[in-house]
């Protein structure tokens, strides 16, 4: 990957070049930018190749490869996002970004595996958030270079086609595995839950975590078909004893509390594949891994992008490492 | 390799649990568990499911990793 942290200044030069361009950054630098054929997000954390940084000055570009022929920008609202799959160009991928805890993050969120065409075409991007200073004093937001509108909802989306001779695929790199303690199940969907199945026995959720003094920074996961997926905990009410997450539970699937994997860096570096050839495109990396793993200043090696309120890889996903790679057929 | 036609065994096999394959797609993984789950919430889905499975191979079969796990099936 090459150094994407620019200036806004930098920025704006690439956009007037005609450069198709992904970027990330701090809600006041968008203000500067002229019109284009850009898409953005607000987030002022980063993976760089010399560390993670908090920055409020610099954004991280992704540049579209000149041999991509077409990238069109589309606004989606909470109820038009199940559209996304159909619309996608037949070769290529499809870029997300959508504000963090907006309407649409929860429709897309609770709703992504049921939309017509699920999966059918690569999909991936993120959730937009703010300094964790600002939490509640400010909106994330999404930006449409084309139009020059932004967003505290919805998604803006680059359906991005792609030569014949290319090929793009999405992929994940999950540092967490199911730990060996009781599996859990959930009574119903939601981003909430009371009572849980603790080995098919219901009993409160929150005493079972707090008798068993689960270390919450570490998430739930669940294997879809081999594909470890986090859920991650936002907290416990000891008053309502009801367990918030950062992304829904479903009934019917099976839980286990994580269990790291070591220092995270050390992990990293052994088990993400490695890119001599060039091929790894967009990146991207969870808020949650990036404070509870200590990143800020710490490197993972080339492997830079955006460091997120959520992931996706066609649906949304927590504490969890986005990738997409694009290579010759 | 071609994507076996929907009404191929493989694809009930899959969802129904008696033939297990672990794949190397993303988007497969994902849309295998999620109807192997939704096959306990829901037994009588057996043929969409499968279909469901169906569609995930043939729309992504240009993908490196669907080539390779879509010789896997049969």
């Amino acid at each position: 990957m090459k150094q994407p942290m620019h200036e806004p200044a930098a920025v704006a030069e690439l956009i007037r070049a005609g450069k198709k361009l992904l970027l990330a950054g701090d809600e006041r630098l968008f203000g500067s930018l002229p019109r284009g054929s850009w898409v953005g997000g607000t987030i002022p954390y980063f993976m760089t190749d010399k560390g993670g940084i908090n920055t409020h000055d610099r954004m991280y570009v992704t540049e579209l490869p000149p041999y991509v022929p077409e990238a069109a920008i589309k606004y989606y609202d909470e109820k038009a996002i199940a559209n996304i799959f159909g619309e996608a160009k037949p070769h290529g991928f499809s870029f997300i970004m959508i504000p963090a805890m907006s309407k649409t993050h929860v429709a897309f969120a609770v709703n992504a595996p049921t939309y017509p065409g699920f999966a059918s075409r690569p999909l991936l991007g993120w959730i937009t958030g703010v300094d964790l200073a600002e939490v509640g004093k400010k909106l994330p937001r999404i930006f449409n270079g084309e139009s020059g509108e932004s967003y505290s909802d919805g998604a803006i989306v680059m359906h991005v086609g792609l030569p014949d001779h290319k090929v793009a695929e999405v992929d994940i790199l999950n540092m967490f595995k199911p730990g060996s303690g009781e599996t859990i199940e959930f009574l119903e969907d939601g981003f909430t839950a009371t009572d849980a199945l603790i080995e098919g026995r219901r009993q409160s959720f929150s005493a079972y975590l707090r008798a068993k003094s689960v270390d919450i920074r570490l998430p739930l996961v669940a294997d879809f078909g081999g594909a470890m997926i986090n859920t991650s905990f936002q907290g416990v009410d000891e008053s309502t004893h009801i367990v918030s997450f950062y992304a829904p539970v479903f009934k019917g699937v099976k839980y286990k509390i994580a269990a790291a994997e070591g220092d995270y860096v050390d992990s990293f570096a052994r088990k993400m594949p490695h890119d001599e050839s060039g091929q790894l495109f967009f990146s991207c990396n969870c808020i949650l891994n990036y404070i509870h793993a200590g990143l800020e200043g710490r490197k993972t090696g080339a492997v830079t992008g955006p460091v997120t309120f959520g992931e996706i890889a066609y649906q949304l996903l927590n504490q969890t490492l986005v990738y997409l790679r694009i290579s010759d057929v | 390799m071609a994507v076996p036609s929907k009404l191929h065994p493989i694809w009930s096999q899959l969802v129904s649990g008696k033939k297990h394959l672990e794949f190397e797609s993303l988007a497969v993984k994902i849309v295998f568990g999620r109807v192997r789950n939704e096959i306990v919430r829901n037994p009588a889905a057996g043929p969409q499911l499968a279909s469901q499975l169906h569609d995930v191979f043939a729309t992504n079969e240009t993908l490196p990793s669907v080539r390779k796990d879509l010789l896997k099936l049969v």
